[in-house]
Formats: structure tokens, sequence, C-alpha cells
């Protein structure tokens, strides 16, 4: 069985292909939507989920979040006296869905399909990957978020050729893809996007709004337990203005009583930067796919942040017509996950549907540029595999040396859209060592191959000798290699996970330690005599103690939260 | 019809018949593992894409609607009405909004600039014609667009050069042209108008050039392609032109700076500037028509072609001893002696008939000498100070940047070039003044902007002494 894994930067989500639909698989607490949080319990074992994300705020030492963002570098995020690469959180979070499935199905997986922004480089592509195997997953593709949207989007759609544009804003990323669909195939003609816009960036700016209109001195800044419990208010304001002309954030810090109104009016005018960058992307992909705003036949909505009334305004003003509302765009993009699951299955609900996907970015190399008057300039951009090409795609081009004798040739390897390498991105360097031959024989055929997983091979061969250079990628460091992976793995499996059974009864008392927290006065002493009950019934160990006393802590969360204006649905 | 490889491919016979095409292919591309049979998928991907360009391939001797990339059945008169003609004919934006259309009743068309023919439009390049207008844009909407395309252009058009960026950004805040296709619209309007009347036009190039994103590479200006060629060639040659030695380019901007001055210029700088604004219309010639008002090239060429015999022998003596080409010792020292008694002689002059003794301390008194309330003194003043760096030449720098104005200037290269000669002359020890505070305060912003890879702007240094670090 293959699992469709939709890992997010604010959530993940798990759904299967079954009975010739895709399917969600709820976790623990009977949910879908898992927070992509993981810390550190008291014990040493490790929560992931809702009661992470509680414990952002009252444990942030031993909390991490948002680490999706920092996938393929060498950052690492320090939760208790133990370091983690993102990667390594990403892959406790899988295993968590991992869990999942496998309680649902009642039967191993192993093999994952596993989402990944569109515009995602090599090497966070690569750090996916090996995420999941650290996960114990085998990750049979990777496919582009607003791909995996088509194909969700795309299934339920019977007209014979459509054209249609996923606009998929989700916590961390933005991305744009626009899909052609005919006799059962689904083309993605082209994808833009940007890797660092998302929902979040909305929720950071009504902090930043906090901070200069109540006055709040900067050193809040350094107490990280206070600014969770600023973003988790933000967030929630931010969704009260959803649907409300205004909403109010109200914290204490040091004794100290802040309070923010914030208008739908002033949300708007600190989201216009934010807005505006939606535009270019959305731009180029209908340039590169030669068609026009209107020839669009429906735009589908991806990821949580397409929620948000502020988004939904301008993708209507940028298209002239209200996008498909269809699809929960939380779910949407795990849903095709799973369709991709059950076409990598060969199921025979799918045997009329394929699909195609493109390289979103330019790859080449960098050459030297000469001039009329004879002077060189190096740091050019030469491209081999062209933006928006359909993958698999396979490309070659020859290059020859500077200067006669040259021993080597130095292929640096870049991805992006600048005619300067300066202001692209650096993925690896291959060296070539060139035979004792005239410069212009010293030719070397460069061969670029983009895989469907959007992974890429560098191939260089001597024209001459034939002799053949695979790239072994040198000073790239945030790719882990193999045997780095091995001893990770190793760690890993050392760590305690907490046990899934006890997670419904340990995201309860995350979730009542956080409100503990927010509370003041009374109600404060009251809400502790109602946790300490709680706790004394699971010292007892008794299911038939348990349960009741569990329902009366939920009952007393329910009041507490509403009594503190804070919804829980809308929690972080 | 003769056989082709990639309708073999696909298994069909050939055909224009686009459905039929993408039919084949996917019956084709549903028998293949994309990810384990690569090659296969090339193959296929690449003769179905073939396939559909020579679909769309127009017959030359055919009018027929049908050769477009869409084979749509039902074709009706606004399709008929736009046939893959030779060159795009306007189409009023009332009926379709069009990439192609060039409809400014406002803008007259004269004849595309000197090197700039454009080449026939490449009908593969440009989209098909529009398409019906569809139902959900209503007829007032797409006029309200119309009219905000007009008023916005000839806004750009009217304003100045520093508020370009900012009525750019108002324009495409306008609700009316919120719609995606209306900013298209409005970006390929702006183009063409800049194609048709592009002298002098460079600021509004530069500021739609960047926000449009016409420099970035592969990037597909979508209107008609006469207007894309041009585009192309000016982002090039911009590039190569900045690519040029520093010499060079301090020549050429001295040149551009000098045109930009006086559509009369005197025979001196006609004999100095003409050559050099002729290579550069050689080699950059469009980019050179957006520098120059309309016209100004050919009025310095005609001032330089009216040059006498005479006068150019007289200036190529001057030139062969006072330029800084064929430096020998021996001419050095005939052009220092020269100066000096020169500078004597005028000395004398002065001191004989301006009793204030003052003004021996201001030997150069063709330097003008500014009271603090004067207007900033021209770039071209700045420009002068570039022959061979002479104990005077640096002396009568060193005047201009501590008695004038100088960093008021208005362009930012004539200043980083007295900047140059100033340092220059410091290192050949003939700065008069040896601790200058003003000269230490030029080194340290050229370096910081150097490591910082910013562009230098020493306005700060005209301060007072007092105020600097």
């Amino acid at each position: 069985m293959i699992i469709g894994i939709d890992l997010g930067t604010t959530n993940s989500l798990a759904a299967i292909w079954k009975d010739g639909v895709p399917q969600l698989v709820p976790n623990a607490l009977g949910t879908y939507l898992t927070p992509s949080c993981v810390s550190i319990d008291e014990d040493g074992s490790v929560l992931i989920g809702q009661a992470a994300r509680d414990r952002l705020q009252t444990h942030p030492d031993v909390t991490a979040s948002l680490f999706k963002r920092h996938m393929g570098s060498d950052r690492t995020f320090k939760l208790g006296p133990r370091q983690f690469r993102a990667e390594e959180l990403s892959s406790l979070v899988l295993r968590a869905l991992k869990a999942d499935a496998e309680a649902m199905l009642g039967e191993p997986v192993t093999e994952a399909v596993i989402t990944v922004p569109a515009y995602f480089s090599d090497s966070q592509r690569k750090a996916t990957r090996i995420a999941g195997q650290l996960a114990g997953l085998q990750v049979d593709r990777l496919v582009n978020e607003p791909t995996a949207a088509a194909l969700a989007y795309g299934l339920h759609q019977n007209e014979d050729a459509t054209q249609f544009l996923v606009f998929d804003l989700g916590g961390g990323t933005f991305d744009v893809s626009i899909l052609e669909m005919f006799e059962g195939v689904m083309e993605v003609r082209a994808t833009a996007g940007d890797n660092f816009l998302g929902g979040e960036d909305f929720v950071n700016e009504i902090v930043q709004l906090f901070f200069t209109e109540t006055g709040l001195p900067e050193a809040a800044r350094d107490d990280g337990g206070f600014m969770q419990q600023l973003i988790a208010r933000a967030e929630a304001a931010k969704r009260v203005l959803s649907d409300s002309e205004s909403a109010t954030l109200s914290l204490y810090w040091k004794d100290r009583e802040y309070t923010l109104d914030l208008s739908q009016d002033r949300f708007l005018a600190i989201s216009e930067p934010l807005l505006a960058r939606l535009r270019a992307p959305v731009e180029r992909a209908l340039r590169d796919a030669s068609i026009r705003a209107n020839d669009i036949d429906n735009v589908v909505l991806a990821g949580g942040a397409t929620r948000s009334p502020v988004v939904r305004q301008m993708v209507t003003r940028m298209f002239g017509r209200f996008p498909a509302m269809t699809l929960n765009p939380d779910e949407v993009v795990a849903l095709g996950a799973a369709v991709m699951a059950g076409l990598k299955m060969r199921d025979v609900a799918l045997k009329e549907v394929v699909m195609t996907d493109v390289c979103p970015y330019t790859l080449g190399v960098e050459t030297v540029h000469r001039m009329p008057n004879g002077g060189e300039v190096d740091g050019y951009f030469s491209p081999i595999i062209e933006r928006n090409t359909v993958v698999p795609a396979s490309r070659v081009k020859g290059y020859v040396p500077m200067q006669e004798g040259q021993k080597s040739l130095v292929f640096e390897i870049f991805q992006g859209e600048a005619r300067l390498v300066r202001d692209n991105i650096n993925l690896g360097k291959l060296t070539v060592q060139l035979p004792k031959l005239p410069r212009g024989e010293a030719s070397v055929d460069v061969r670029f191959t983009y895989d469907v997983n959007g992974l890429l091979e560098v191939e260089a061969t001597v024209r001459a000798t034939k002799e053949v250079h695979r790239l072994i990628i040198q000073g790239n460091s945030g790719v882990l290699s193999d045997g780095e992976i091995q001893s990770r793995l190793a760690t890993l499996a050392a760590l305690k996970i907490h046990p899934r059974d006890k997670a419904e009864n340990r995201a309860l008392v995350a979730q009542a330690e956080r409100l503990f927290q927010q509370l003041r006065g009374d109600s404060r002493d009251r809400f502790g005599d109602e946790v300490s009950r709680f706790e004394q019934a699971l010292e007892s160990q008794e299911e038939r103690q348990i349960r009741p006393a569990r329902d009366r802590l939920r009952k007393a969360i329910g009041f507490f939260e509403r009594d503190s204006f804070f919804d829980p649905d809308f929690a972080f | 019809m003769p056989t082709l490889w990639f309708f073999e491919r696909l298994g069909l016979p050939p055909t224009k018949d686009v459905k039929l095409i993408k039919r084949a292919y996917a019956v084709a591309l549903k028998n293949i593992d994309q990810q384990n049979e690569r090659e296969a998928f090339e193959s296929l991907r690449m003769a179905y894409e073939q396939a559909l360009a020579w679909a769309a391939r127009p017959e030359e001797d055919e009018d027929d609607p049908d050769d477009e990339w869409e084979d749509d059945d039902d074709t009706d008169e606004d399709e008929a009405d736009s046939p893959a003609t030779p060159t795009w004919r306007a189409i009023d934006l009332e009926d379709a909004p069009s990439f192609a259309s060039s409809d400014l009743d406002d803008q007259a068309a004269p004849p595309p600039p000197a090197g700039a023919a454009p080449s026939p439009p490449d009908v593969h390049d440009v989209l098909p014609p529009a398409a019906p207008p569809p139902p959900n844009r209503e007829r007032e909407e797409l006029a309200a667009q119309r009219i905000a395309i007009q008023d916005w252009l000839a806004r750009l058009f009217e304003a100045e050069d520093a508020t370009l960026d900012r009525v750019l950004d108002d324009a495409l805040k306008d609700p009316r042209l919120g719609h995606l296709d209306s900013q298209s619209q409005f970006e390929a309007h702006v183009a063409d108008a800049l194609y048709n009347d592009p002298a002098g036009r460079i600021a509004l190039f530069n500021v739609a050039c960047r926000r449009f994103g016409w420099a970035d590479r592969n990037a597909r200006f979508s209107g008609n392609a006469a207007t894309a060629n041009w585009i192309t060639r000016v982002v090039n040659q911009e590039l190569h032109w900045q690519e040029q030695p520093a010499a060079v380019l301090g020549e050429q901007n001295a040149a551009i700076q000098a045109a930009l001055q006086t559509a009369a210029p005197t025979n001196r700088k006609a004999y100095k500037f003409v050559p050099v604004l002729d290579s550069i219309h050689d080699n950059f010639p469009e980019w050179l028509v957006l520098r120059l008002p309309a016209g100004r090239l050919r009025q310095w060429q005609e001032v330089y072609a009216g040059l006498s015999k005479t006068w150019l022998r007289l200036a190529r003596i001057r030139h062969y001893y006072l330029g800084d080409r064929r430096k020998t010792p021996g001419r050095v020292l005939v052009a220092v002696l020269l100066m000096l008694m020169l500078q004597g002689f005028v000395r004398t002059i002065i001191n004989s008939t301006m009793s204030s003794p003052k003004s021996s301390a201001t030997p150069h008194s063709q330097v003008a000498v500014p009271s603090p309330t004067m207007p900033p003194p021209e770039p071209v003043l700045a420009y002068e100070f570039t022959g061979a760096v002479t104990e005077d030449s640096c002396e009568s720098a060193h005047e201009f940047i501590h008695e004038s104005n100088w960093l008021e200037i208005d362009d930012i290269s004539a200043i980083s070039l007295l900047t140059t000669r100033a340092l220059l002359c410091q290192e050949l020890k003939r700065w008069p003044q040896a601790d200058d505070p003003m000269l230490a305060c030029l080194r340290d912003e050229r370096i910081a902007a150097l490591t910082a890879r910013r562009p230098e702007n020493p306005k700060h240094c005209a301060a007072p002494p007092s105020a600097q670090k």
C-alpha cells in the first residue's frame, strides 16, 4: 500500500487511495490535520501534532514548528539537550502519519508519495526524500503541491477539454500552476511560485503591528513562550477578521496588559505588500503557458491561507470571476497525493488517467561571455533545461575550454531565471579533467536529466575520449550524505515516541497547560483544580475513571477558552 | 502529403486536426511509465509538440482561419475577421482583449528608429487572434478598461522622470485594471507606445522594464512581435553597454551628457563628442535613441559635418599636444611648459586688471567660483576634467571641488568622474592640499560603495568637515 502525504509548513495530512476514491486518514485525535510540530515531553518522549502545538506556548524551549522553511539547509533546531535538522523533525511528523495510516489500514505501510512546493529546489527535494527515508518510508514519488491539487480537482471534471489554474497559498509557500485536461491527460502547462510567501507572513504582519501600536517593548521578542502566545492570538485574529469587521488582541506581558483593536481595513492595508507579491507568479505562469486569464475555465484554491477573504478578493479581481470552492483547500493537496499513489499502484479506476508535469525553473551552468571587443566577462548563466519543459526531460549542450592547454573544465550548476549566475541558486559543481588536445577539439557535452520527482542528474562527457563524469555535489552541505543518513537513522530509532493510544490524553493535558498559562486570577485557580482532577484520574490508569474525567476537562476547557475570547478551533 | 516522422511516432497520417493529435498522444502516453521509460516518453513528447506546431503552421496560399493552435469548429465572425495575416491588424479593445492590439489614436506612429528595422512578425511567436468576448466580462467593464488604459498612458508620457515609478504603481493599482488581462493589455500599450516614440524615453523604459520584468531571462513579452524584438534588443544593448571598460564608459557618458545639454553644440564639442556618439550609435542604436531627444544626434552630426578643414587641422594639432594620447616625455614637457606660460600670463593680466588681492588665490577665473546661492554647476563642466593629469589640471579640479557646489549636480556619473580625477591627482602627488578632508570623505565613500556593491553617492561629503566623523 502506498500512502499520499501532504507535508505542510503548518499542518500535515495523510490520505490513501481506497475503493476507487481518495480518503483522508484520521490521526489519533480523530482529526485530519496534524500540526507540523514536534515537542519533547518531560519524560524524554517525543510528542507530535496538536499536543506539540499547544506546548509551543508552554514549553517553547523543547518544541519546534515551521521547520519546513529550513528544509535543505544546515539550520538545526534545539529541543532541550538535542539538536535536530529540518528533515529529522519532518521525519517525526511523517512517522506519526505513517502510524495513523497503519492504524486505519491494519497493515504496515512502507511506501509513500509526498508533496512538495513546486518551487522547491533540488536540495529541498532531496531533504524531503531523506525525511521519508528517516521515517522508514520509501518515497516513490515527490509530487508538486499544485499538481496534486489539480489531480484531486481534475478527477471530478467531466468536461471534454478544460484549462484551469491552481492557486496554492500554504502556510509558508506560494505556487501557481496552469493545467490543461484532455482525453484523460492532465498536463501541467506552466508553474511559477514564491518559496517565501505564505499564510504565516500575514500573521507576522499582525505581530509586527502589535509591537508598533501597543508600545510593547522589543525585549518581549526574546520571551519564546510569550511570542508563541502572541502568534497564536494573531492567527486567531486573522481568522476572526474573515467574517467580522474587527478583532481584538489582548495579552499580558510582565503583568501589564497590551491591547490592539484591529479593523478589517487596517488588516487589508498591512497585507497590501504581501497581496501584491501574489500577482507576479500568476502573471508569469500565464505568460509561460501563452494563455490569457480569460481562457482559464476555473481557478482552484489550495492551501489553508486561501480561506482568507482578502486573498479570495484578490483572486476574484485578477480573474474577474469567483474561484471554485468544491474542495476543501486544506485537504485538496493530500487527496491529490492519494490519487498519485493510486496511479503508482496502477489502480484500475485510474486506468484512463495520466499526468505530466514540468520543471518549474531553468537549470544551467556558468559560462564566460566573449565580448565583441575581445574582452571576457564571466558569470553568465547558460541554460540547459528551460523552465516549464515537460518532464522527464534530458538535454545536452556542448562547451569548449577558454584557453589552449587548459587542464580542466569546471561546471558550476545553477537554477534560476537571471542572466547572471550571481542572482541564481548554486546547486553544485562538476569538474572535468581535459585530455591534451587543441582547444577546439577538447569540447565537453553536458547532459542535464530532470526526472518526474524534480531531481536533477548531471553528466559530462568529454567528446574526444567518451569519458563520462557524473555530478558529485561538492560543498553543498544542505544535503545529507548516505553515511550521515545511516547514523541519523540510528539516533532517531533510539528516540522514544509517545505511545499513540495515549495521544488523546496527552494532547488534552498539553491544551490544558496552554490554557492555564493564559488564564488569570480566579479563573486560573478554578481551572487548575479541573486539571488536577484529570491528572488524578490518569494516575489510576483505569479507563473507567479516565473517560468521565476527560469529558469533564474538555467541558472545562471549552468554558474557559470562551471566557478568554479564544476559540479552541482557531488554536494556532 | 509527405511522411513526417512525428506523425508516424503518433501513429497518425499527417493532419491539422488538433483533436486527433491530442487523442493519439493521450493513447500512446497511457502506455508509457514516465518514471522508468524516460526515452520513450521524450520521443513521444517531441513528436506531439512537433505535430502541434505543424498543425498550427499557416499555409501561405490558404485563407483559412482553421490554421490556428486551437482548432475550433465553431468559427464565428470575430475569428474569421482576424486570420493570420502578415501584420497584426489593430483589434478594437471593445471587441476583444487582445495582446496584439495597437489602436492608440493619440499616438502617431513615426517610422521605427534608425537601425530598428522591425523583422516581420513571426506568427508562431504570437498568440492566436482573440477569441470572442467571454460572457463573464461585461462590455462596460471593457470600455472602462479602455478608458483607463488611455488615461494612464497619457499620464505616464507626461510625468516627470522622478515620479514615473509612482505613476506606474498607481496605474497598476487602478481597480479598472485589476483583471490580469487588463494589465497585460496595459503593458502591451506602454510597450507599443515606447516603441513608436522612443526618443529620450529612457526613464520610462527603465521603470516599465523593471515593473514588467522585460529584462528577465526568457521572460516573454506577449505583445506584438516587432515591439518584443525591439525590447529584447534594447535590453541586450544595455547589458553589453555596461560591460565596456570603465574608461570607454566615462567617455561615452560624457558624450551623451554633452548631447543632452544642447541641440547646437560648439565646434569644439562637436569635434570632441560626435565620433564617440557615432560609435555608440553603431553598437547600441536603439539604446542611444532612448537616451537622446528626437533628432539630437542628427543636429550634432550636422555641426560636425560643417566643420571647416582649417578648423579640423587646428583641432588635430591641439589634440596632439593636449590630448592624452601618444604621450612621450618630450610632448608632455612641451605641453606643460606651454600651459605654465599661459597660466603665468593669465595671472599677470588678472593681477593687473583686478585690484582685489584675493583673486590671486584663484588663478583660473574661467572656472566659476560660485557664491553659495548660485545654482549647481552644469554637469558638463565636471566632464571637462578628462585630459592629462597635470599639476595644473589637478589644481583646477581642486578648486572646482572646493569652491563650487558640484556635489549638487544631478548627475552621479559626472560626480564619479570628478572623484576619480581627484583621487588620481592625489595618488600622483599632484593634489595641492596634503590633508584634504573632502578628498578623504570621497575616498571613504568610494571604498564603502565598492565593498557594499552599491552605487557611489558622495553627496554627504558636501557637509562642512566638522560634520564628518
